[in-house]
């Protein structure tokens, strides 16, 4: 991204202020010729450039890790490792497409990991599975709706209205919990939907697959999604064009904290416990995987091939590092940097793209 | 004054400004003298705004004009040369900071008294910002919060804040200062500006209110299509001689009104209004009353502050309905809300561009936007027949380029506008409110805007065009509404729609009237 492009002649009180570098990335695109018709897309480069990465880390990884990284367990490791995290991802989907933020995943899924084990706890293993998990669900829309209420209603700014609704959500756990790791009682039936492996593949994956589908499904293929996608590009204009906007936001917030605690009852019924507050690790690679998946496949557009990628790209990397002999620190600091690099290169493009109006 | 002072502080020569493809100013002289009040006055697209953004530093002007504030020349392109050389503009919003004290917006953007360590002597600031409240008669306590003042108030520390500034002041612009103020307030404001005048100043006054400007100018300057078209004094300048030059008195241009057809009279419009406003109060609306009935083209018009734009902004729940009712096709509109809108075929159209579609959304998804349904078979979004869709009102209403998938925002204002138009039309409303709907649209597009909607009209729709481009109007209306007051005052149809007749119903004495 360091060469500079030769400047397209535009009048100087009409550029942005701020010049970020001109990138190989349009000097491709216009190599491609890809700046016509299909322009609104981004070019090919853009849309896939995180596909290549991620091919290019495989094979590095493959060529100087000989026999640790390309093996079977390996890998499903990572990816079996990814499920929870994932779906904590995917949960941001929603309210990240309507142009909202939501911070209060990390205690929804808290709480509803300690829900969980505690239903199992209290009543000795004798409520249903079915039962302990669909009381633990619903505490999804009752945290959504008084995160929408906030919002809508109260006109509290998202980051700050879910950041604490968290807090309450963790507080509420740790009542619950009572400051211990909650493991009496937990039926293997109930572990096992957590650890069961079909044919070498852990069932895990079925669930975070069946996600990313409906999610993709409601984002791309349905009226709703572009309704939400509306939304979050321009809330008032879409309000005006006729979109309930309001109930946009209502139904991305319910989505959310609904997907959190399903991520919580995952870990519960893989961990076979309910220590307090594992949410709160997961909230950051959330962020970076959605954030960086907004960069790709529909460059510029919260969407669910692009953060599959992005969680890959975060999972491989971390694995590849630590395989190097890398010691635990290099994770949260990998995600970081991923975090940083996914909101920088989007930023970019919002630069380069509003250059382009003005010429 | 001074004996020795130069007779005039701000003399302007020349001055002229070409955007893109319109002139916007076309070689203007100004002056103004130290101590007097000189109106300008002008229709919205005279060229106003432009000559003071040139003389506040926000635009160029093209080469060869020149500014010289007391004997030095200007540079332009720089609001703080504007500053230093002692201009000063007070713009209807005032520009205060609500949740500061009246002290703090005094000092805002300058610098504190400060004593040892960097500590604020707040004493003395407290005493200064009294000295300067004095100046415009001003009252309040220095702490207290801005947001308490009334609008009178508020206009003094504007004031209070231009004159106090070290480098010293000397040529104030008022912009529509009476805009904003309560009828009851208006006496203060002229007790301030007397004040002011008293220390020497420059007032330039901008008001679109005839009366006001016979009350306090002592010169007028009338600016039309970018030029002066009269300067002297006050006294030189009946009520009726600056309603004509403002307006300009052309009697070429009532050609083609509806080149297509009969006028609206004598074609079949459907008998039940569309549209029906009664007794609606909503912001500067206090009773507006009027109906539209489908297959019509009417016009509306009305000065800032009379309360035209919040026919609109009530539609759009952007201003709250405090009384009346507003039916849509016989039926009453509970609370407006553009989804209901839509549910009712009503489609409203605001004036601001952020508000009219999603810039980053490609022009496919723009269009489609307010009626996804038909392209939704139960199962999924039908892409290609969104496709097909896209591309038929591109090329129906000729939008450029004509690409599906560009963001909105790379297109050039003109086709935005027609996105949103089409995007509309396409949900086949019954009735199409449209706010300054070639607003930032060149003369072709205009004209096919126009037609656009006229066409609409043929086709069965009651359009409703609220406007203060009295041309447009002119060539598409069969009725034009007049708005006054906070209420529709007068009509004119037929031969009566003029630019002339429109502008004077705009100005006339709403006292005279009532």
């Amino acid at each position: 991204m360091e060469r500079r492009m030769p400047e397209v002649v535009s009048p100087p009180e009409q550029r942005p202020a701020d010049q970020g570098p001109r990138g190989s990335s349009e000097m491709l695109q216009r190599l491609l010729g890809r700046r016509g018709d299909d322009d609104g897309a981004g070019s090919l480069l853009e849309r896939y450039g995180g596909l290549l990465l991620l091919a290019l880390m495989i094979v590095v990884f493959t060529i100087t890790l000989p026999g640790k990284f390309l093996t079977y367990d390996n890998l499903i490791g990572v990816v079996s490792n990814e499920t929870i995290g994932g779906i904590m991802a995917l949960a941001l989907l929603l309210p990240l497409a309507a142009g909202v933020f939501d911070i209060s995943i990390g205690g929804a899924m808290t709480l509803a990991v300690v829900l969980c084990t505690w239903l199992f706890q209290v009543t000795e293993g004798a409520i249903p599975i079915p039962v302990a998990i669909l009381v633990t669900l619903a505490i999804g829309p009752i945290i959504g709706t008084i995160n929408a209420g906030l919002v809508l209603k109260g006109r509290v700014d998202p980051f700050i209205a879910t950041i604490a609704v968290s807090s309450v959500l963790l507080g509420l756990s740790e009542v619950i919990a009572n400051g211990t790791t909650i493991s009496a009682h937990i039926p293997p039936a109930f572990t096992d939907l957590g650890r069961t492996f079909v044919a070498k593949v852990p069932l895990t994956l079925a669930y975070i697959a069946v996600v990313a589908l409906v999610l993709w499904y409601l984002l791309d293929q349905t009226p709703f999604g572009r309704r939400v996608y509306a939304t979050g590009a321009a809330r008032e204009s879409a309000r005006l064009s006729g979109v309930r906007t309001n109930r946009m936001i209502f139904l991305a917030f319910v989505a959310s904290a609904t997907l959190a605690s399903l991520a919580g009852v995952i870990y519960a019924a893989r961990v076979g416990s309910g220590p307090p507050n594992v949410g709160a690790n997961y909230l950051l690679p959330a962020f970076a995987a959605a954030f960086l998946g907004s960069t790709m496949i529909r460059p510029g557009r919260f969407n669910v091939p692009g953060l599959i990628v992005a969680l890959f790209i975060v999972a491989i990397g971390i694995n590849g590092l630590q395989l190097y002999g890398i010691p635990f620190w290099i994770t949260n600091i990998y995600q970081g940097v991923v975090l940083i690099a996914a909101v920088l290169v989007a930023r970019l493009r919002g630069t380069r793209r509003a250059k382009r109006v003005a010429t | 004054m001074t004996p020795g002072a130069p007779e005039t502080v701000l003399e302007v020569r020349g001055l002229a400004k070409t955007f893109v493809s319109q002139r916007a100013l076309a070689g203007v002289d100004f002056d103004v003298r130290p101590g007097e009040v000189h109106a300008l006055v002008g229709h919205n697209g005279s060229g106003k705004s432009t000559l003071i953004k040139i003389l506040a530093g926000f635009h160029d002007p093209d080469p060869g004009g020149t500014a010289t504030v007391a004997g030095t020349p200007l540079r332009f392109g720089d609001p703080d040369a504007s500053r230093a050389a002692g201009l000063r503009f007070i713009h209807q919003e005032l520009g205060l900071v609500d949740d500061l004290t009246v002290l703090e917006n005094l000092r805002l953007g300058g610098a504190y008294a400060t004593g040892r360590l960097g500590r604020i002597r707040w004493r003395d600031e407290r005493e200064a910002a009294r000295r300067s409240l004095r100046r415009v008669h001003l009252s309040a306590h220095p702490d207290a919060r801005v947001a308490e003042l009334s609008p009178i108030q508020r206009t003094q520390l504007a004031v209070a804040r231009a004159l106090d500034e070290e480098e010293g002041a000397r040529v104030l612009f008022l912009d529509e200062p009476t805009a904003t103020l309560p009828h009851s307030e208006v006496e203060r404001l002229f007790e301030l500006i007397e004040a002011t005048r008293a220390h020497g100043l420059g007032i330039v006054y901008i008001s679109h209110r005839l009366e006001e400007i016979e009350r306090i100018a002592d010169r007028v300057t009338v600016l039309r299509d970018g030029q002066v078209v009269g300067t002297g004094p006050r006294s030189e300048f009946g009520r009726d001689r600056l309603v004509d030059l403002i307006i300009g008195l052309q009697p070429e241009a009532v050609e083609a009104r509806d080149g297509s057809g009969a006028p609206a009279s004598e074609r079949a419009l459907g008998d039940e209004a569309c549209l029906r406003f009664t007794g609606v109060q909503a912001g500067e609306l206090r009773d507006a009353t009027f109906e539209l009935r489908p297959g019509e083209v009417v016009g509306m018009a009305g000065l800032a502050g009379s309360g035209v734009h919040d026919v609109v902004n009530v539609l759009l729940a952007r201003t709250e309905l405090e009384g009346g009712t507003i039916d849509i096709a016989g039926t009453p509109l509970g609370a407006p809300d553009p989804d209901e809108l839509r549910r009712r075929r009503a489609a409203v159209l605001p004036s601001q561009r952020a508000l009219k579609s999603i810039p980053t959304f490609t022009v496919r998804e723009n269009l489609t936007l307010p009626d996804l349904t038909p392209l939704w078979n139960g199962r999924r979004l039908r892409r290609t027949e969104e496709r097909r869709v896209a591309r038929e009102l591109i090329r129906r209403f000729d939008i450029r380029p004509p690409a599906l998938e560009k963001p909105l925002m790379e297109l050039s204002g003109g086709n935005q506008q027609k996105v949103a138009v089409a995007k509309w039309l396409r949900t086949e409303p019954r009735v199409f409110v449209l706010d300054e709907p070639t607003q930032g649209v060149d003369v072709g597009g205009k004209g096919e805007i126009l037609q656009l909607l006229r066409g609409a009209a043929r086709g069965g729709v009651g359009v409703l065009i609220c406007s203060s481009d009295l041309e447009d109007l002119e060539l598409v209306c069969d009725r034009v509404l007049v708005v006054r007051d906070g209420g529709v005052r007068s009509e004119l149809t037929g031969a009566a729609i003029t630019r002339e007749r429109i502008s004077e119903e705009c100005y006339r004495d709403g006292a005279s009237n009532a």
